[in-house]
């Protein structure tokens, strides 16, 4: 497989490139006998990885790599949309539910609750409007705690608290 | 030719003698494979002991429990990413950041944001952050008797961190972010080339699917370093199998990466689109309801960790949170470690985290203070 990369010095293809790099390490130690075999080897090893690592890199950020992502990933969405369109229809001519009606369904209790969550908070500052109004020492359902409560009871009340 | 004038000529030639060793190695490692699988069955993830205080939904708020003196008022709360589990940052005994700031005498809480379901696909960012959040810092809050806790926010936890203290300042008293990318303006590295919006449309991807699904989560994580997660760790596993410790580490490790969930849909819509590809959290244009996410509001200290060879959320990404906020007292330490060593790494836990107690112990309330 080609593609281009900018961020590639030199031409040639990856593999080829990547060969060189490995071997490239060694160069400098003119072949020298290794010490200890199993280090020696495993210095190896890490070194064809460290090369195999920086050229994949470079792979998976490469344009031609990202173009193929994006058309790999569309072709994949298309066809688990046509897959859920059919399940929908399917499911539809048996009488039965299918995701796009939980999903309104969902979509409703939702617009109900934030609604309804709209309301106790506007209730709320009403309340403390008229706490603050009446400016009693001790404010309508027993103190702050109470517009609090009611405060905290309207954002819990989203979340249905268990 | 005697096996000993080999090297000279050809270094890397295995000679009989190396071939004799490779094979004996190899007999060794397969007697050791039902020794490796029980390791594998037994080993348990979370070193320190938890109590589930409140549940919000599919919210777990826990609170670890310790015999070790409580030093501070001030809580701890950590909130970790959507993504994966948390019990990471408490792992295994030796690798656990949870296990330093409660031996530190730190009353810690951990968010367990559990798994969404297909219910849960329209939970959406203010769902997170100024309902599920909000309420587990509510309730720890109510539980201590503090106006003010501390945060610690690793990851996406970091980010949703920083929007929660900024739209409720009077309630955080310190903030530590690890890792937190917030700043997605650099597109140089391999996930910000991903996620960007000519080649990822999010919106089709949830439309579709409904959740981000966890394998598709997983498989994208592996491919940002696939030598690494794919061929060297398991030469190293094949190396180790002998070394019991090494083992339990691993498979502890594999429990965790291997533990994955899928994200809530709109809420990963969210903070794909509007963070890391139209980068408003640190331009200041982040809306969550109908609030302005302003970093300038944040004027607690902050203390900000980053991994020096961090592949998913490079220091780049978090530094610039420190000129963004409107602290005095902001303090960055950049480790040498990768994103997932930051915490179980044994050197960030011999380092860092004793350093990181210590930054939060000067901030906080001592007992009875």
């Amino acid at each position: 497989m080609s593609y281009e990369n900018p961020s590639s010095n030199g031409g040639g293809d990856p593999w080829s490139k990547m060969w060189a790099d490995w071997v490239g390490q060694f160069a400098p130690t003119g072949f020298a006998p290794p010490p200890n075999r199993d280090e020696a080897s495993r210095q190896m090893r890490q070194a064809f990885m460290d090369a195999w690592a920086r050229h994949c890199d470079e792979f998976l950020k490469s344009e031609a790599f990202l173009d193929g992502m994006k058309k790999a990933m569309d072709g994949a969405l298309a066809f688990r949309q046509q897959l859920n369109e059919f399940l929908t229809r399917v499911l539809h001519e048996n009488q039965l539910p299918a995701r796009s009606d939980t999903d309104s369904i969902l979509l409703v209790l939702r617009s109900m609750e934030e609604r309804v969550l709209e309301r106790i908070e506007n209730l709320t500052k009403r309340m403390r409007a008229l706490e603050d109004r009446a400016g009693a020492e001790e404010p309508i359902g027993s103190s702050e705690s109470g517009a609090a409560a009611a405060g905290a009871g309207a954002k819990r009340g989203k979340g249905a608290s268990r | 030719m005697t096996a000993t004038s080999w090297p000279t000529t050809f270094p890397w030639m295995p000679t009989p003698a190396d071939a004799q060793k490779f094979w004996t190695d190899l007999g060794d490692k397969v007697a050791n494979l039902p020794k490796a699988m029980e390791v594998a069955r037994r080993v348990r993830v979370g070193a320190t002991s938890t109590e589930t205080i409140h549940r919000i939904d599919k919210l777990r708020l826990l609170r670890y429990v310790s015999p070790a003196p409580a030093r501070f008022d001030t809580p701890l709360v950590f909130v970790f990413a959507l993504i994966n589990r948390p019990y990471i940052l408490d792992l295994r005994p030796g690798k656990s950041v949870v296990s330093h700031f409660v031996n530190h005498g730190f009353e810690t809480y951990n968010v367990d944001w559990g798994e969404p379901t297909d219910g849960d696909r329209f939970l959406d960012m203010e769902d997170y952050v100024e309902r599920y959040l909000d309420q587990a810092v509510d309730v720890v809050r109510e539980r201590t008797g503090q106006d003010k806790i501390s945060i610690l926010g690793y990851c996406m936890g970091g980010s949703m961190s920083a929007m929660y203290t900024a739209l409720h300042p009077e309630k955080v008293k310190n903030l530590i972010l690890l890792a937190a990318p917030v700043d997605w303006s650099r597109k140089d590295h391999l996930l910000a080339k991903w996620t960007d919006a000519s080649v990822f449309d999010v919106d089709k991807l949830i439309q579709v699917y409904g959740n981000a699904p966890a394998e598709l989560l997983q498989g994208s994580f592996q491919m940002l370093k696939p030598v690494s997660n794919l061929v060297e760790k398991y030469f190293n596993f094949y190396e180790n199998m002998g070394d019991e410790k090494f083992l339990e580490d691993f498979f502890a490790m594999e429990t965790w990466l291997n533990d994955n969930i899928p994200v809530a849909g709109e809420m990963f819509r969210q903070f794909v689109k509007y963070c890391m590809q139209q980068n408003k959290l640190i331009n200041g244009e982040l809306r969550i309801g109908a609030k302005l996410v302003d970093l300038k509001r944040i004027v607690c200290p902050v203390l900000n960790l980053t991994a020096a060879q961090d592949h998913l959320v490079p220091p780049e990404q978090s530094l610039p949170f420190n000129d963004a906020v409107g602290s005095q007292d902001r303090t960055s330490i950049n480790f040498p470690a990768g994103h997932i060593g930051l915490a179980v790494g044994s050197r960030a836990n011999r380092e860092l985290w004793p350093k990181a107690c210590e930054w939060l112990a000067k901030r906080s309330d001592p007992t009875g203070g």
